[in-house]
């Protein structure tokens, strides 16, 4: 079971900024103990914090290219990254950000890897499940599992329609911000900018959002 | 906190990334400003709604196959790099060759290349023009009988050339040419092409 699984990592911090605090420094804490190890050779070690970040990591490199296969694929080219770079990595960060600055690479070089390859510009089509063409053989089921669609979600394919109507880094930094709860600190380490540029692209990608779906929260 | 803060705490307290001193220095002004404290209540709806809509994590499809495709990647890349190890010393050993010889090896080797193809041309054009000027002046006859001299004889204005035989012996009138010379018939002749079965023009000497 993933570690963010178990917690409720993407609900916001409470007022007094506490919230998880525990939690976290505990995970961390673990998070260090098996890098170190791994960093050993300890492959058990790597497996244990394979399964810890797996379902975050696919969950937002899934949100960010909008196609199952791919963000399968591309998850897998994280973690054997990581295992690459891990003599490399230094306790400055938390584990799961650094891991998170590995998947925007990872996602960035195979979108610029498919602009060559089609000769296309860079655009948010790239990203646009809408683009794909749905006969294809090879395009991702966008039917729900039975659960999924009982539990609703018309609401929640409104919020993903509108998530991909976002540029990919005002869908990276909401993803980041308002889902994964990273600060703004670490959100800059991972798109490599400065704290100044998340803010402002926070606020408009949210301003956009809330625009979109303006009737959904303003009837809560 | 008299003054204003400045946009990246205000951020961060809209964010609820604040805390300790830093918190109660941001709250202690919020008191006065209530259009901050709706911004920020707003906010909170919104990452609320977000929160419980788009899933934090998710696990992958063959969650076990995952973790042992990450081992086989892994593998395949350790093997790749103690591959190219052994390769990258070797190269590295002829990196001088690489860096310095072999651009000017492959300079000298088209001037050579191409010096030789000129010699080459020219020698030819000179082999092909005594060989024409023989040809027009004494063309070699071959005789397979013995005793038997053959003599070539040409004339440009008429564009015509005989040869002479002399000592062999004369042909009888009673020869018939026909049968020494082979005439299709007309199935085997080319449809397209005249056919002239009749044996004309033969002399002899």
């Amino acid at each position: 079971m993933n570690k963010s699984n178990e917690e409720s990592s993407n609900s916001p911090q409470g007022p007094d900024g506490s919230s998880g605090d525990a939690a976290e420094t505990a995970d961390s804490t673990e998070d260090f103990r098996l890098v170190s190890l791994a960093q050993k050779g300890d492959m058990r070690a790597y497996d244990e914090l394979v399964i810890r970040h797996r379902g975050r990591i696919y969950a937002m490199i899934r949100n960010m290219v909008k196609n199952d296969a791919d963000a399968w694929d591309l998850s897998q080219d994280v973690f054997i990254k990581a295992w690459k770079a891990l003599p490399r990595f230094q306790a400055r960060a938390r584990f799961s950000t650094w891991l998170f600055r590995i998947s925007h690479n990872v996602v960035y070089d195979w979108v610029r890897k498919r602009k060559i390859e089609s000769s296309g510009e860079l655009n948010d089509e790239t990203f646009d499940r809408d683009s794909i063409d749905l006969s294809a053989r090879t395009a991702p089921a966008l039917i729900e599992a039975p659960d999924e669609a009982l539990s609703n979600t018309e609401l929640r394919g409104k919020i993903s329609e509108a998530l991909g109507k976002l540029s990919p880094e005002h869908r990276e930094v909401v993803m980041l911000k308002d889902v994964q709860g990273l600060a703004y600190k670490e959100i800059a380490e991972v798109m490599d900018c400065t704290i100044g540029t998340v803010m402002s692209r926070l606020f408009y990608a949210r301003k956009k959002l809330q625009t979109i779906l303006k009737d959904e929260y303003e009837s809560r | 906190m008299n003054t204003n803060p400045d946009e990246t705490k205000l951020a961060m307290w809209l964010d609820d990334e604040l805390n300790g001193t830093d918190l109660a220095e941001m709250e202690t002004w919020a008191e006065t400003q209530p259009e901050q404290i709706a911004a920020r209540d707003e906010l909170r709806n919104y990452k609320t709604l977000m929160s419980e809509n788009i899933p934090a994590s998710e696990d992958p499809p063959y969650p076990d196959f995952f973790v042992t495709r990450v081992n086989q990647g892994i593998r395949e890349l350790e093997e790749a790099e103690q591959g190219s190890s052994t390769p990258t010393k070797q190269a590295s050993g002829t990196r001088f060759w690489k860096s310095w010889l072999m651009p000017i090896a492959a300079c000298a080797g088209m001037i050579l290349a191409f010096s030789i193809g000129r010699q080459s041309s020219d020698q030819k054009t000179i082999s092909t023009a005594s060989q024409t000027s023989q040809t027009k002046q004494s063309p070699l006859v071959y005789t397979p009988e013995e005793g038997v001299a053959a003599e070539w004889v040409s004339n440009s204005d008429s564009i015509a050339s005989l040869i002479v035989l002399r000592g062999i012996s004369a042909i009888p009138d009673s020869t018939d040419f026909s049968e020494t010379v082979y005439v299709p018939t007309v199935r085997e002749a080319d449809r397209t092409a005249t056919l002239d079965a009749t044996p004309s023009n033969t002399k002899a000497q």
